[in-house]
């Protein structure tokens, strides 16, 4: 597999303060990732440093397979586009001067394109109003289009959808689909919402403490995730034995209620727990999700 | 290097600040013209262009810089926007120099449009230049580069201190201590070692007599106050406007002979690679956000 960005045993302090732990990952050609993890786990230095904004203390990363400290790296990057934490944007200009800025810092002959861009984005109609009276939305939306100015290959995205009311995120997850199905762009994005990061995500990286736990695709993920039934009973007599004779795992979450995962018929399940003098009172069934799988694989720990 | 110059100077353009100060950069020379007119002091032509860089003018040369820097470069830091450069690949080098560039022309443009204005009407009124032309060529050479060590010093700061506020009031204290520093090691330069006595014998006869001046600096210190004065910015404009502690302001420099031209000229470039050498190292090793 080819990878546009990889990180090996990337650490970095600020003083005594370890940001990031050893971190390894890879981010594959034509791939959604997302990068999850807490407040505080590492997410945006990682992105800061892989944008060049910050040197690692130790470890290595590459771009294209150019490595950081290389000369190639400054070509690679050309490659790239990002979003690092909130959109950068000059607010005393328009959208249409905002991006002149950047096709003059990327070189571009003309300005051509830049309507186009515009409309992408929905913010041709914006004419002379400042970006500073834009709202948080169409910031956003400008930060993704001066981040597609140099029709990158690879763009990071650093938490794209906080602060968006609903139709604005479905609008973004829609403009990171298309992108990354008709101009096969790589997206790396960060997020805190991991329901909305579970629509259009291929491949997820979690990270805690300053280390990546855990690397897997989505369809990894779809495999791993267990089918939860949640039960409740009359009686707690015998209802072990009842639920060993199951042959799946489960968990007792109270002293008449519990889970099991797998897959089982409820009338199965019923003659078991029947046979046992044990009478099902109420059940049902759930998916895991991708936000149960990360609390599980962070061992319970809750998001910030 | 040419792109970020490029994208600066287009954001030059489109500040409505930059455009207030150099209206009210160049409405100095057309004041100071226009007030000849009904005056009885007479300003030459030689002494308005060395105005142009000097102690008169100079602190207003220094704030434009210093605003322009922290309304450029420090508000990079503000909004991020500092990040879409280095994304795309610009090294923080290039980033650094682009920036320093674009200073100098802006501070060199607006010497230029001072020198232009002076030709066009204050010629008219003051009359031609009668200094040499040596005089005219060496006050524009170590104005220049006495304008571009200004743009160093501000850009320095501008880019390590990373706020716009903060920049701005270090920038201010910068240029403040710097031209009191000037004048301070001017003036000690300026002390005599021998002075004129006056006394008044028993039949009422004043009497003359010279000897040491107890309270002159010594000669070492004498060089090093001098070499200050030549090697600072502000001590160079001081010595530019030609201004004199014991005959206060001189417009014939040539007859006082003082002024150090081609050793300016040298300090302003040392002034510059030191200046920008550490800009560059500590822009290059800080974390940005």
């Amino acid at each position: 597999m080819e990878y546009c960005l990889t990180v090996d045993n990337l650490s970095k302090n600020y003083r005594k303060y370890l940001a990031l732990d050893g971190a390894t990952m890879r981010v594959p050609i034509g791939a959604i990732y997302g990068f999850i993890g807490k407040n505080g786990a590492g997410k945006t230095t990682l992105i800061r440093v892989i944008n060049g904004l910050q040197s690692p203390t130790s470890g290595t990363y590459s771009i294209y397979g150019a490595t950081y400290s290389s000369k190639q790296i400054y070509e690679a990057r050309k490659r790239m586009g990002a979003i690092v934490e909130s959109p950068s944007l000059y607010g005393l200009m328009t959208a249409k001067d905002n991006l002149k800025q950047q096709y003059l810092l990327l070189g571009k002959p003309s300005f051509d394109g830049i309507d186009e861009l515009l409309e992408m984005v929905d913010l041709k109609d914006t004419g002379k109003k400042l970006v500073k009276n834009f709202s948080l939305g169409m910031r956003q939306r400008l930060g993704i289009a001066i981040a597609l100015a140099s029709d990158p290959d690879f763009v990071v995205l650093d938490e794209p959808i906080n602060g968006l009311d609903p139709q604005g995120i479905v609008e973004i997850r829609e403009l990171i689909l298309k992108l990354n199905k008709e101009r096969n762009i790589t997206f790396l994005i960060s997020s805190h919402i991991l329901d909305e990061l579970s629509k259009i995500a291929t491949h997820y990286g979690f990270i805690d403490k300053g280390k990546i736990l855990k690397e897997i695709t989505s369809e990894e993920l779809f495999a791993s995730c267990k089918k939860r039934i949640l039960f409740k009973v009359d009686t707690d007599a015998n209802l072990c034995s009842a639920l060993d004779e199951t042959g799946l795992e489960y968990n007792l979450t109270s002293q008449l209620e519990g889970e099991l995962y797998g897959e089982i018929s409820i009338s199965a399940l019923s003659d078991i727990l029947k046979s046992h003098g044990i009478t099902l009172l109420k059940v049902s069934e759930s998916d895991e999700t991708l936000e149960s799988y990360y609390i599980n694989l962070l061992g319970g720990e809750k998001d910030d | 290097m040419i792109k970020l110059l490029r994208a600066n100077m287009l954001r030059v353009v489109k500040s409505v600040t930059f455009w207030i100060l150099l209206a009210l950069y160049t409405l100095y020379p057309i004041i100071i013209a226009l007030l000849q007119i009904d005056s009885c002091i007479r300003i030459s032509s030689d002494k308005m262009l060395s105005l142009n860089y000097g102690i008169e003018v100079v602190p207003m040369q220094g704030l434009i810089i210093a605003l322009l820097c922290s309304i450029l470069f420090s508000v990079d830091f503000h909004n991020g926007t500092l990040r879409n450069k280095i994304v795309v690949g610009h090294s923080r080098t290039n980033i650094y120099l682009a920036n320093l560039l674009t200073m100098m022309i802006i501070s060199l443009a607006m010497s230029v449009i001072y020198i232009i204005i002076l030709f066009a009407l204050g010629m008219p009124i003051l009359g031609k230049f009668t200094e040499s032309a040596s005089f005219i060529i060496w006050t524009i050479v170590d104005g220049s580069l006495m304008l571009m060590a200004y743009s160093s010093l501000m850009t320095l700061i501008a880019m390590t201190s990373k706020n716009s506020f903060v920049a701005l009031i270090v920038s201010l204290l910068v240029l403040t201590a710097g031209a009191l520093l000037a004048y301070y090691m001017d003036y000690l330069v300026s002390i005599p070692e021998v002075i004129t006595v006056v006394y008044r014998d028993e039949f009422g006869e004043d009497l003359f007599t010279e000897m040491v001046n107890e309270y002159a600096p010594s000669k070492a210190v004498k060089v090093f106050c001098r070499f200050i004065t030549d090697l600072l910015p502000s001590g160079q404009s001081l010595q530019i406007s030609g201004y004199d502690w014991n005959q206060g302001w001189i417009f014939d420099m040539f007859i006082r002979g003082k002024i150090h031209y081609w050793q300016m000229a040298l300090y302003s470039l040392g002034f510059i690679s030191v200046t920008s050498g550490a800009g560059i190292l500590i822009f290059k090793k800080s974390n940005l956000k």
